[in-house]
């Protein structure tokens, strides 16, 4: 190769580069238009870009942010769909390819957009949402939002819907290309933010507004496109029960750039998600690039630079030629336009603090208005937003179009089905009450709801009425209970505090001693404190309610049981099993004298008490307990149901610690897939699986798997499993064991080391937890050959791990395994010989 | 085999690299070396067949084992990674060659960034890797190393930024096009 040879293929490279660069900075939709458009004369060039841009998308796609993205090959290319055959690929959008394709019956020339769906068949997460995104184009005509036009799915099974072909260019690109002045843009984003109200108020969250989403028309008309992640919130809690809310974090297909940090946090977003994606479109189309440039890929990294950051004033971020874009004469001219009340819209619409922003596309549209009549905006410092921010934030939830808050409903590891399958009951009666309430509580208009109407529409209308009217102590004591268990069963926690609390006190005016309503009352309150993680509060409360009970029975003995249930899941949570098992135990005696002993809501219980009963090393009874959850649930629900798979997974627990190794983690492997395939990827329960396995592995000596499950389930760390759930720390150990064996003695001990810092971060202290994990460390401390450190580390614990645990506990045999290794490698016969003594008397 | 090295002269070198010693940095790449290649001469062995391996965990071994707990400024952190970044690299390189000579037929695979070994379909083959980025580096040197810092380093974008005296666009926009690149060359080679 000559240096000449070097030198072009070096500058073709460079090209490469730049066109790489630029085809990302536009929407995946446009990028194929694009290649074609800087390449058309460079075959080679041409596809080199494309495989790039490919291969980039699959990169992306596997990051973990974005979805899957279907990479299709034209085969699809001539088939008919209705009345349109499809034509050649246009582009490749986060949830599939999109077609052109025209009439078939050609009466007249209609070009319109196929979107495909690549679905595989564990792939229901992703075929739900298409679904979703469908219903809710088609029930949303508006001259801002590229319409819907048909929807299906193909002969092979794939979903499809077919869409008005916009053709037209991001709004960012288009204004620049025109040099289109502040104000003009200004209108424009107008249309956006008018488009943007219409899907709020239909309770939809686009969720991935960027100008590459935002296309104007050669006319000048916006399109918002690609509402793939958009879904109908209220559809999908009231028609899917739990599953498909779940996937509401974990699943976010969104670009991080647009994104607001709860958003990028996977926590539940609301429209005030939008809001924020329109204050970095606005600031974009300003300054002409975006306010912050991420520097991390961990969400966690980049929540915190988000809400570090301040955006810059927009005067001060210009390019030197950017005036020229904005149709200015000279850039002072520019800034001076820039300078003023549009730093503060874009700052308010870009706090951090999801409280502290506009609370509506309103409130934006609003200052919007103010700013171009020259009037002040409510946004500066001493405006009006300012004063109202108080009474918004109290009312947030009702200024909220709509808020998915599912993450309540699945924190326990194995307990957490004994929630999800409470707020399932909750949900369904929820329904008869939503009917019950639109008429009592609606009654002067119910159609003024229109027919799509939310169960938190109703809700919220329900108590902002019950305020204002007096009702009948009781009668208002009854409404409140319905509508704070039914704002539970959404995961509106505050919302449904607050009506338990009101509850409370009508009830103990009328019956100051208390009741069996009193006590139901306190039981569903304890629900919101333990989804708070104020275990101490709601075992207060849950005590007081048994005390009623036990003076005045509940007509409908499961309410009892459900007051015992939740006392044993709290104290299990509190790390005080013994106590927790009473509860269970007095929660069967009650079912069984009542004749509820085999009722379908009595398999979580046995669960429940399978859990505890292992943990404190009665294996055999737990085996029994956990065999007749799963006969009951199984019997009830058949083989798909989560519950059914949550006893076979305590049960390869039991059989595990009944030292039947090779079944339980056959049946762990057998619980892993099942999981998968019904929960998928995202759901926390499956990740608990995988520690599980992890943990069976580990003990196997299987340390490489071991070690690989370990960082698949810390991966999910605030994806699917909160920073604070115990499986983190767990796992954090489990790697740190592992790694010890692997020889990687050192990183090992960081793992154990901040696993336990953790844990003393979350657990009060003296939890036996804390104990376990120094254990763990021992062990790690015998493998470096500190025996001196190591010896006391475990002694230690093995001590303080009996007094809690009780002498036969599994973590007390572990204990003790330790202490025997340690003396053995130290070379202290005498000492080994004895704990080995010990521990073969357990 | 007796371990002699004293551990102040890895502080002291890093000093000297960051003081801008002549020589300081060659200095430390032999140091370091030495012991990164033991360590992953030892977890290689000790690997199941067709285990992966996770290089940056080897780097941080390294490090803890060399400097104990003593405490080292961030960008003291950021060079030393730098350094056992390119020795990682040749240690994995070299090794695998070497299977490939005994003919085992399972090779050298390496866990690096996720989503190119997820997209690879798990791990990636260590050996087209190496092709890959050889290929890289005479096209976009820039681009190349800022692969090998991190992925066989594991620094983040602002410490790569820094030890590259990039600003963290930069370095981000390279490694999303070095990324592509790397993932496109794998998926044409065989594996």
């Amino acid at each position: 190769m000559t240096v000449a040879d070097d030198a072009s293929a070096a500058a073709r490279f460079e090209r490469l580069e730049a066109l790489f660069a630029q085809a990302l900075e536009i929407s995946p939709l446009a990028r194929d238009a694009f290649v074609s458009a800087q390449t058309d004369n460079d075959a080679v060039l041409s596809r080199e870009l494309r495989a790039l841009l490919i291969a980039h998308e699959r990169s992306e796609s596997l990051s973990g942010i974005a979805q899957p993205t279907a990479l299709e090959s034209d085969a699809d290319l001539g088939m008919r769909l209705g009345a349109f055959v499809v034509g050649r690929r246009i582009g490749m959008g986060g949830m599939g390819t999109v077609h052109e394709a025209t009439r078939a019956d050609a009466q007249y020339q209609q070009r319109v957009a196929v979107k495909f769906l690549r679905r595989s068949a564990d792939d229901a997460v992703a075929v739900g949402r298409f679904r979703a995104e469908q219903q809710f184009l088609a029930s949303l005509q508006h001259p801002n939002i590229a319409a819907l036009l048909d929807g299906g799915v193909t002969p092979t099974g794939t979903p499809y819907f077919v869409m008005e072909y916009i053709d037209g260019e991001p709004i960012t690109t288009w204004c620049d290309a025109r040099q289109v002045r502040v104000r003009e843009r200004l209108r424009l984003f107008r249309q956006v933010c008018l488009a943007v109200r219409a899907a709020h108020q239909r309770l939809v969250v686009h969720r991935d507004l960027k100008p590459g989403n935002i296309f104007v028309t050669a006319e000048g008309t916006v399109k918002l496109l690609d509402f793939g992640i958009a879904k109908l919130l209220d559809d999908a809690i009231i028609e899917s029960g739990l599953e498909t809310p779940v996937t509401a974090f974990g699943q976010q297909a969104f670009t991080p750039e647009y994104a607001a940090p709860e958003q990028i946090l996977g926590e539940a977003v609301d429209t005030r998600a939008d809001i924020y994606a329109l204050g970095v479109v606005l600031f974009e189309l300003m300054a002409g690039r975006r306010p912050f440039t991420l520097t991390t890929s961990s969400p966690f990294a980049m929540a915190q630079q988000l809400r570090e950051a301040t955006a810059p004033r927009l005067a001060h971020t210009l390019d030197a030629d950017r005036w020229r874009a904005l149709g200015e004469r000279t850039s002072e001219r520019a800034r001076r336009r820039l300078s003023g009340d549009l730093d503060a819209i874009i700052g308010v619409a870009l706090r951090a603090d999801v409280a502290r922003r506009y609370a509506s596309v309103d409130a934006l549209l609003d200052d919007l208005d103010r700013y171009l009549d020259g009037r002040p905006v409510a946004a500066r410092p001493d405006g009006a937003w300012y004063r109202t921010r108080k009474f918004v934030a109290r009312h947030a939830l009702e200024t909220g179009a709509g808020v998915i808050a599912v993450a309540s409903l699945v924190t326990g590891v194995i307990l957490s089905q004994q929630q999800a399958r409470r707020a399932e009951a909750e949900s369904a009666r929820a329904r008869e009450v939503t009917s019950f309430l639109t008429t009592m509580l609606g009654a002067s208009n119910p159609e003024s709801f229109g027919k799509d109407i939310t169960m938190r529409a109703v809700l919220d209308s329900a108590s902002r009425r019950l305020d204002e009217q007096k009702l009948s102590p009781s009668l208002d004591a009854e409404v409140r209970g319905i509508i704070g268990g039914t704002y539970l069963a959404l995961g509106e926690l505050t919302v449904a505090e607050r009506q338990f609390t009101q509850t409370l006190a009508v009830q103990r005016r009328s019956s100051p001693d208390g009741d069996y309503r009193t006590a139901r009352t306190l039981s569903q309150l304890s629900l919101v404190h333990e989804s708070n993680g104020r275990y101490d509060l709601a075992d207060t409360l849950l005590q007081q309610a048994e005390r009623l009970y036990a003076r005045f029975p509940h007509p409908d003995a499961l309410q009892e049981v459900a007051a015992l249930e939740n006392r044993g899941r709290v104290l299990y949570r509190l790390g005080r099993n013994p106590e927790a098992l009473t509860a269970l135990r007095a929660a069967f005696a009650v079912s069984r004298a009542r004749g509820k002993a085999d009722d379908p809501a009595m398999a979580a219980t046995y669960i429940n008490a399978a859990v505890i009963t292992s943990d404190m090393g009665e294996n055999v009874e737990a085996d029994s307990l956990a065999k007749r959850g799963y006969e009951i649930a199984r019997q009830a629900h058949g083989d798909d149901y989560p519950l059914v798979w949550s006893a076979q997974a305590v049960r390869a627990g039991t059989l595990d610690r009944l030292g039947h190794a090779d079944e339980a983690e056959a049946l762990l492997r057998a619980v892993l897939e099942a999981r998968h395939r019904i929960l998928g990827e995202t759901h926390p329960e499956y990740a608990f699986t995988m520690f599980n396995l992890a943990d069976r592995l580990l003990r196997g000596g299987k340390w490489a798997e071991a070690a690989d499950l370990s960082r698949r389930v810390l991966k999910l760390r605030g994806i699917s499993i909160d920073d604070t759930h115990p499986a983190i720390a767990v796992s954090m150990q489990y790697l740190g064991r592992a790694l010890g064996h692997l020889d990687s003695v050192a990183v090992g001990e960081r793992w154990l080391r901040e696993s336990l810092a953790l844990r003393a971060k979350i657990l009060p202290p003296g939890h036996w937890l804390l104990a376990s994990s120094e254990s763990a460390i021992g062990e790690n401390l015998v493998l470096a050959r500190r025996f001196p450190d190591a010896e006391k580390m475990l002694l230690n614990a093995e001590a303080r791990l009996k007094d809690s645990q009780g002498d036969k506990a599994p973590v007390v045999r572990d204990a003790r395994t330790r202490i025997v290794a340690l003396y053995d490698a130290w070379g202290k016969t005498a000492d080994a010989e004895k704990w080995r003594g010990i521990l073969n008397a357990m | 085999m007796a371990d002699t090295s004293d551990r102040s002269p890895i502080t002291a070198l890093l000093g000297d690299l960051q003081d801008g010693i002549p020589g300081a940095a060659d200095r430390l790449a032999r140091a370091v070396m030495f012991d990164v290649r033991r360590l992953a001469e030892r977890a290689m062995q000790r690997e199941a067949p067709g285990h992966t391996l996770q290089p940056t965990e080897l780097a941080d071994e390294a490090l803890l084992r060399l400097l104990g707990m003593t405490q080292i400024s961030w960008q003291s952190r950021a060079q030393f990674f730098a350094v056992a970044a390119q020795t990682i690299r040749r240690v994995l390189v070299d090794h695998a060659r070497h299977r490939r000579r005994l003919k085992r037929d399972h090779g050298v695979r390496v866990t690096l960034d996720d989503a190119i070994a997820m997209a690879a379909g798990g791990d990636v083959d260590v050996l087209s890797l190496e092709d890959a980025l050889v290929r890289l580096d005479a096209l976009a040197p820039r681009q190349a190393r800022v692969v090998e810092l991190r992925f066989f380093g594991g620094l983040d974008i602002e410490e790569t930024a820094r030890v590259l005296d990039l600003s963290p666009a930069t370095v981000k926009r390279d490694w999303t096009f070095a990324r592509a690149f790397l993932l496109n060359a794998l998926s044409e080679a065989p594996t």
